[in-house]
């Protein structure tokens, strides 16, 4: 336990007391990496999801990009405003959850934790998966080892939150500052090259519509334009995440975090419109995975702006590359905090409400990450299988929780602006959350949905557990402490030093004391006998051989026995105390020497009712 | 005070001057399970026995008793130990003392690889219960059951009086009668195999034949009851008075066969 405890200091530090926790929240300027890195980094695809849906109507549909992307920037301040005033009428945070909770009812609340958590694992595994799959497109001699690449990220995201929100601030704010500027520049370089330099408008590569849209007109152009609205929503996720995480800023922590919000805001649709429109200027045309001198939209547009293999161009690539990674932090921010809520509220296990030595909820942390790896490698980390799963989620609970605030400001008589707001966003994305699973439902959108029907349901059962247990340990009126008596059972291996101490403590506990040996052999028997009857020990032995050699089975039997005999005597609270020495070595290395049965035994009698078993241990200082 | 548990054997060492039922009550439960004829108490390392240590024993045969069939010998059990036993009514009366753990083994197993006490063929129309001794002519008698049950549907109860003297325990071993009864029974056994008749032995301890005869009478309620009766005195010392008794006290059909060894 000692060199556990060591073990653990020396790899995540020395542990925070509760009265220092104050000192591990946030400002501003150190959790916008961390809140923000998911949605600032779907800058990196997001255009190019749209690009690819539009490509499929032929290049012609280019031109809606820059609309679509306006459309969503538009879409994005309205989920930006409701979750400002979520941060305000919330300030102990839990963002949807506690909104869809409280307004809609539990369902509601927890079909919305439930989605979001999903959500914060698909989080995870798309980024360090996106990152994963740029490295290799850097260096594609690099692809056997995808997986690798994107587990190892995890664990190293894992570790690095274990360590504290203060530490992961400090990790991750140059990389996210860094792809804000570069990104910025290529946009602002974009628009100087063009309104400075007379750089016209490029002509992407002419590319012919696939059969299904080759006619697109009316409404079926409304629902191609609108299924690559969709598609761009990816940008959206990671907004909930500082509704959720508002208790991570300093004071005043309601303030702090909408200003975070309203940064964030503000960066991600500079960065958005700018690339966006920079693509659509500069006729970068989408490529496919495995084409040729693959690269990436963004990629596309640093190369045409800074120049092919220039510095600029490969910093911009490293930091697409380790942004998309660290993106995945957002879930490691959220998911922590959202499980707490749900597990204070019993839908999940208590483990994940309690704070660890650094103040963080390391169980969160680390189910995150081991839920996450098992979607990397089930997936073989390929984002385009595990996107279409992503976004399903994270609107759903988009959508439930402008309701809950739409009810919030009814409940209230708050009117007008605030509620309309709300009102627009909430059939927005409810729209966007039904075109998603229309339209990628055979792409994953069904496995969103079924694992979102076993978690629900997984909730309800560990609540029905609780409540259950709750039901079974809670004390009434008629409820008394009853006598008991105890039958104590002391194994004696041989008679030694250590045995003194538990034949003391063992007589202590009651009259009815056994000592009891099992003997492998005649001679062992003996041998214990000889120096029973020398020392003098005044308490009956019992010796029990063994016909098939094992030390546990004569002891459970005659345990077994003892029950039995008490039963039948009609005492219910009579206990059983089996006493086992235990060896103490001074190290690891000299437990390697001792046949310590203590272990076995207790999981051979863990399951008896009123059996007690006690380790009288006796320490080997001394040589 | 020392237990040690081995087979059917529980060993007692040192001193015992106060009740050890609960010490040794779960040994004894675990022996009879593995050895449903009972346990054998050695009591060769008992230094010292007061009459409360001696109600251990008490309380034992009263736990034995709830066991259909199974029996308590203290065997080796050393004279001051005896004396505090014995000091106990209901242990010199009952507790079975053998010299021995052998001789007490071999007691306890008696016939114990026999068809033992359990109901007769549950589709047999006709009972005979035979009553034997243990002689060596005894297979005579066998035969004669045989001859009595030939092309009936019937069973056999092959009963043993075991005749224990006044002044011992009717527990105690009687070694001498034992493997006459052992040699006996092994042979009815071969007979009434080779014969196809169901059957079952049964070794009733007593202090006289009749109420034991009679107490197997009522239990297994024959259609005919056949006793062998020897031409010289023996284990009968007055046989006309046996054979009226049993005439009075018992109504089924009895048939009575002159020992073979007469008749020769």
């Amino acid at each position: 336990m000692h060199s556990i405890r060591e073990l653990k200091r020396i790899l995540l530090g020395n542990p925070i007391p509760t009265k220092l926790a104050h000192n591990e929240r946030l400002p501003v300027i150190a959790a916008l990496p961390i809140f923000a890195s998911d949605a600032l980094s779907s800058t990196a695809y997001a255009g190019e999801e749209i690009l690819l849906k539009l490509q499929m109507g032929g290049s012609e549909q280019f031109k809606y990009l820059v609309p679509i992307v306006c459309a969503l920037l538009a879409l994005l301040w309205v989920v930006i405003f409701s979750y400002y005033q979520t941060i305000h009428a919330y300030p102990r945070g839990g963002g949807s959850y506690r909104v869809a909770s409280e307004n809609l009812g539990r369902f509601s609340g927890l079909v919305a934790a439930g989605a979001l958590l999903i959500g914060y694992v698909l989080t995870v595994a798309v980024s360090v998966s996106a990152g994963s799959q740029a490295v290799v497109a850097m260096l594609p001699q690099t692809q056997p080892y995808a997986v690798w690449m994107a587990c190892a990220a995890v664990l190293l995201i894992t570790y690095v939150n274990l360590r504290g929100a203060k530490e992961s601030a400090v990790v991750f704010a140059l990389p996210t500052y860094s792809f804000v500027l570069l990104v910025a520049g290529v946009a602002a370089t974009g628009a100087y090259m063009h309104f400075f330099k007379g750089v016209p408008q490029q002509v992407p590569v002419q590319i012919e519509p696939i059969d299904t849209y080759s006619q697109l007109a009316g409404a079926a152009l409304i629902f191609f334009v609108f299924k690559a609205f969709a598609a761009g929503c990816t940008a959206l996720t990671g907004t909930e995440a500082i509704a959720d995480g508002v208790l991570a800023f300093k004071a005043p922590e309601a303030k702090n975090a909408s200003r975070t919000l309203v940064a964030m805001g503000v960066t991600l649709s500079i960065l958005l419109f700018g690339s966006n429109w920079a693509f659509f200027h500069y006729g970068i045309t989408p490529m496919h995975v495995g084409e040729p001198g693959y690269k990436t939209a963004l990629a596309q547009l640093a190369a045409t702006l800074f120049g092919d293999g220039s510095g600029l161009f490969y910093a911009t690539q490293v930091a697409t590359a380790v942004i998309l990674v660290l993106a995945a932090n957002t879930g490691y921010v959220d998911f922590p905090r959202l499980s707490m809520f749900v597990a204070r509220d019993g839908f999940l296990p208590r483990q994940l409400s309690t704070l660890g030595d650094r103040l963080v909820f390391q169980n969160g942390i680390i189910s995150l990450g081991a839920l996450s790896i098992a979607l990397i490698i089930g997936f073989n980390a390929d984002t385009h299988q595990l996107i279409p799963m992503y976004a399903v989620g994270v609107f759903l609970s988009f959508t439930l929780s402008q309701a809950g605030m739409v009810l919030y400001f009814v409940k209230r008589r708050i009117g007008g602006f605030k509620r309309y707001i709300s009102g627009l966003g909430m059939v927005v994305t409810g729209v966007v959350t039904l075109v998603l699973l229309i339209t990628r439902w055979s792409e994953g959108a069904w496995l969103t949905v079924a694992a979102l029907s076993v978690v629900i349901i997984a909730f309800y059962a560990i609540k029905s557990h609780y409540m259950w247990l709750a039901g079974r340990l809670n004390v009434t009126a008629d409820d008394r402490i009853q006598d008991a008596q105890t039958t104590v059972l002391l194994l004696v291996p041989r008679l030694h030093k250590g045995i003194l101490q538990a034949i003391s403590y063992s007589r202590a506990l009651s009259d009815d004391v056994r000592a009891i040996h099992v003997t492998l052999d005649p001679e062992s028997a003996k041998t214990v006998k000889r120096q029973w009857i020398e020392y003098g020990a005044d308490m009956p032995l019992v010796i029990l051989e063994s016909p098939y050699r094992s030390l546990v089975q004569p002891i459970t039997d005659y345990v077994d026995e003892t029950i039995r005999e008490h039963e039948d005597d009609d005492c219910p609270n009579h206990m059983i105390t089996v006493i086992v020495p235990q060896a103490v070595p001074k190290n690891f290395l000299q437990t390697l020497l001792h046949n310590n049965i203590a272990f076995a035994l207790k999981r051979a009698l863990k399951a008896r009712k009123n059996v007690v078993i006690a380790n009288v241990r006796y320490f080997l200082d001394d040589r | 005070m020392i237990v040690e548990s081995y087979e059917d054997v529980l060993v007692l060492s040192g001193s015992m001057r106060k009740n050890f039922w609960e010490t040794i009550h779960t040994a004894i439960t675990l022996l009879v399970r593995r050895h449903p004829t009972g346990v054998i108490i050695d009591c060769s390392g008992i230094t010292e026995m007061t009459p409360e240590g001696a109600t251990t024993f008490r309380d034992a045969l009263e736990f034995i008793g709830e066991h259909d069939r199974a029996r308590i010998v203290a065997a080796s059990v050393p004279p001051h130990a005896l004396a505090a036993l014995h000091s106990i009514p209901e242990l010199k009366d009952n507790l079975g003392i053998s010299d021995t753990v052998e001789e007490a083994r071999k007691s306890l197993d008696l016939l114990v690889d026999l068809p033992d006490t359990v109901a007769p063929a549950a589709d047999a129309d006709f009972h005979v219960l035979v009553l034997l001794k243990g002689s060596p002519t005894d297979p005579t008698v066998i035969d004669a059951a045989g001859r009595l049950v030939k092309g009936r549907k019937a069973d056999v109860l092959v009963l043993y009086a075991e005749i224990v003297p006044e002044g011992e325990s009717l527990q105690s071993p009687q070694p001498d009668q034992e493997e006459a009864i052992s040699d006996s029974a092994h042979k009815a056994e071969k007979i009434l195999q080779a014969a196809r008749i169901p059957h079952v032995f049964r070794v009733e301890r007593t202090r006289d034949i009749l109420p034991a005869l009679t107490h197997a009478v009522e239990e297994f309620k024959p259609d005919t009851l056949l006793i062998a009766i020897p031409e010289k005195a023996g284990y009968l010392k007055d046989r006309g008075a046996f054979v009226q008794s049993v005439l009075d006290q018992i109504e089924c059909p009895i048939v009575f066969m002159r020992d073979a060894e007469s008749l020769t």
